[in-house]
């Protein structure tokens, strides 16, 4: 049997790097959604903002469960994206997305996912921290 | 001066008898999010004595609040507008005595 030694590098293609960007920025906005409904309008309010507009972001709370559908997949693909080990003869057109850029992702998932989570706690935190 | 002195405490005594305390009940509807019954609450804070007694939440995304004001500063037409200027339904309880 022949061991075969597969050397991994932090670079990716360029097509999975711009699926992952793409998954990336759709997480973002399913982060930026699912805190549309809830804490952003509780924010916007507590900052002197006012406006009808305030009535209907907090209705987008009937579509949470899509939002966070949507925001779930994004992420997932995008975590895939930016973690998955990469063997370095895949990158030896040098179509690959430099490491930094794989590090700005990862950074971008993982606000997006504490975003995300802090949201869906947010139904149960909300009478421990806020107060008439 | 003492006598103006006096004359003037009680004008002020007087004008401070003038301005009383009231309540009122109201309904608020809407409330289909786990903030929105806070942000009600901020946005009726922020009218001028405005203060919530208490919050009984409805059955069907709608609540009532319990609130305590000053009628020399506000009255009910002012508290109502700054629920409806978040974009929510607010109207007096007709459990609303004063």
């Amino acid at each position: 049997m022949t061991e075969i030694d597969i050397q991994q590098t932090e670079e990716v293609p360029a097509s999975t790097a711009r699926g992952g960007w793409l998954a990336t920025g759709a997480g973002v906005l399913g982060a930026m959604a699912m805190t549309s409904c809830c804490i952003l309008p509780l924010v916007l309010v507590s900052l002197g903002v006012t406006g009808v507009f305030i009535g209907q972001l907090t209705a987008l709370y009937a579509y949470k469960w899509l939002t966070f559908g949507l925001a779930a997949g994004a992420l997932g693909y995008g975590f895939w994206a930016a973690y998955r080990p990469v063997a370095e003869k895949d990158c030896a057109s040098g179509a690959c997305a430099r490491p930094v850029e794989r590090g700005v992702m990862r950074s971008l998932l993982w606000s997006a996912l504490a975003v995300v989570l802090l949201a869906l706690a947010f139904p149960a935190l909300a009478p421990l921290i806020l107060t008439f | 001066m003492r006598s103006l002195i006096s004359a003037a405490a009680l004008i002020l005594s007087a004008g401070g008898a003038l301005a009383e305390e009231a309540t009122m009940k109201l309904d608020v509807t809407g409330l289909t999010c786990p903030s929105c019954s806070y942000i009600v609450a901020t946005a009726l804070k922020r009218v001028d004595t405005v203060g919530i007694v208490a919050f009984t939440e409805g059955t069907s995304d709608d609540g009532t609040y319990l609130l305590r004001y000053d009628d020399a500063a506000t009255d009910p037409d002012e508290i109502i507008s700054a629920v409806t200027g978040v974009g929510y339904g607010a109207a007096l309880s007709p459990e609303t005595g004063s």
